[in-house]
């Protein structure tokens, strides 16, 4: 018994993982449709900033929840005035284009901070469950994301900027026509991307560590997740999390982790190929 | 004089489509513009609210010129735009529809204006929780002339209003648009292929061929009936 709640928070664990690392990308990919390669140095830029806080003496939840996505919203806002924006409609080039910022931040972040991994310490107070033990951070993390994505969900639904950033996604010219500063929503909407991107980071960095080359691994899942969850950004990434993180969990636990690394990939080929609009293309259409 | 529009140019690309036109339309008026398919009507409505550039003229709203500016800004100027198409989020249910009309204008609150907008189109009130996209093609007609003037427009653009609408729902259309013309002083400029719709609501009506204004018919002409004949022998 034990044994199966610790799978079980385990599990549900690897599902918050991958909702938080997509999160940012469900926005600026799921709404924008804006391919943001630079997703992955997003979150490294999160983590550095947390660990820049906490090294600062800024106290450790701050420092990992209010810093970063200030720090990355704000460095969001300035790429997209500056690259983005002129890059709209145009997948091909702002491939290209966030593929050579994920470079240049990347360059940056190492001649800056070096290709040390940098630490944030923290100390949690486990959970015992038998004679299991169950990370307190986890449990943290896990709350955490279902907070995340109700506050997201609230934010799109109920708010007065969340539904000028869900028309504008859909039609930007009649939002112009109906009094919408359009270009000032999508700045916005990226930059809230981007502070989901760093807070992720930040929330990551005290279990995984911050290292400039990091990204590269976060963004095959986020896209994957992203993907697979198709036109619906926040029931998709959910639905494709939930059904990612299991697969993944299930066989990680039956074998390793490099097979449950695996399992998420074939699945999420399985996925495409059964739904190619993904899950929220067939299931929950209405849904956010 | 709420709009004085002088030698407007706009083009697609390189194809010139309106080639100097020049109109004003009063405080209060209604100004119907008849043309063929092609001579640029929509383009005149789309340079007017700002989705399409000029590439020269002038177009001053209340005074002020509006060329160069945003069509967000013109819109919280005062210029309302019904496009061809109805133009609905398709995704966002009728009531989230209204809202993105809104514009903060004195003292109405978003509230305020959407439920004095839902008392004047009651075929719109039992459906404020479904999505625009599902609306029959009428229905959203309504519920784009309704979002538009949740932001309390001083001028109104409607572009082909009745194209494939049931004629109950073109009865509704004339009713609200006669109202807000008569008791709210609403301005109207109306592009429409429909005679009966263009002389029901327009005090004068301008032609337009090859991207110009060539004739304009008077309230008089109108009344007299001598709108069908004039078009027979330009449109």
């Amino acid at each position: 018994m034990a044994f199966a709640s610790i799978v079980g928070l385990e599990v549900v664990y690897a599902v918050a993982m991958l909702i938080l690392v997509s999160l940012g990308l469900a926005i600026v990919f799921g709404m924008m449709r804006v391919i943001n390669l630079a997703h992955g140095e997003f979150m490294v830029m999160g983590g550095y900033a947390a660990t820049l806080a906490v090294h600062h003496g800024i106290n450790f939840w701050l420092a990992i929840i209010v810093v970063p996505p200030i720090i990355v919203g704000a460095i969001g806002v300035v790429i997209e005035r500056t690259i983005i924006r002129f890059l709209y409609g145009r997948m091909f080039e702002t491939m290209l284009a966030t593929w050579g910022l994920s470079l240049f931040l990347v360059g940056l972040m190492t001649v800056i901070f070096g290709d040390d991994t940098e630490g944030v310490p923290m100390s949690l107070p486990g959970l015992h469950i038998g004679l299991y033990q169950e990370s307190g951070y986890n449990l943290f993390v896990i709350g955490f994301s279902v907070f995340l994505v109700g506050a997201v969900y609230a934010f799109l639904r109920y708010t007065r900027l969340g539904l000028l950033a869900r028309a504008t996604m859909q039609n930007a010219p009649m939002a112009g026509a109906l009094g919408t500063n359009t270009s000032g929503v999508y700045a916005a909407t990226f930059a809230l991307g981007a502070a989901l991107a760093g807070l992720a980071g930040g929330i990551i960095a005290p279990i995984a560590g911050v290292v400039p080359t990091t990204g590269g691994s976060y963004i095959g899942q986020a896209f994957i997740t992203v993907l697979g969850g198709g036109a619906s950004a926040l029931a998709g990434v959910v639905s494709a999390a939930i059904l990612f993180g299991v697969v993944d969990q299930a066989a990680t636990f039956a074998t390793n982790a490099v097979f449950g690394e695996v399992a998420l990939l074939l699945a999420a080929i399985v996925l495409i190929r059964l739904l190619p609009n993904g899950i929220t293309g067939r299931f929950f259409r209405r849904s956010l | 004089m709420i709009l004085d529009v002088d030698d407007l140019h706009a083009a697609y690309g390189r194809i010139p489509i309106l080639n100097g036109v020049s109109f004003r339309v009063s405080d209060g008026e209604t100004v119907g513009i008849l043309g063929h398919n092609g001579m640029g009507k929509t383009t005149l409505l789309k340079t007017l609210i700002g989705h399409l550039s000029a590439t020269a003229g002038r177009i001053r709203f209340s005074g002020t010129d509006v060329s160069r500016w945003p069509s967000y800004r013109r819109a919280r100027a005062g210029i309302g735009y019904v496009p061809q198409g109805r133009m609905i989020f398709p995704a966002l249910t009728v009531y989230e529809n209204l809202r993105m009309g809104f514009i903060a204008r004195g003292d109405w609150s978003e509230e305020n204006a959407v439920n004095d907008i839902r008392a004047r189109f009651p075929r719109l009130d039992t459906l404020l929780d479904r999505a625009g996209g599902t609306l029959s093609g009428g229905e959203q007609q309504l519920l784009a002339l309704a979002r538009t003037l949740c932001g309390h427009p001083k001028l109104l653009l409607l572009d082909e209003p009745t194209e494939g609408i049931q004629p109950s729902i073109v009865d509704d259309i004339i009713e609200i648009l006669d109202g807000l013309h008569r008791f709210d002083g609403l301005t109207i400029i109306v592009v429409e292929q429909s005679l009966d719709f263009i002389s029901a609501l327009s005090q004068r009506v301008l032609l337009i061929q090859k991207g110009t204004i060539t004739r304009e018919l008077s309230a008089e002409q109108l009344s007299a009936g001598a709108l069908a004949d004039e078009l027979g022998e330009t449109v």
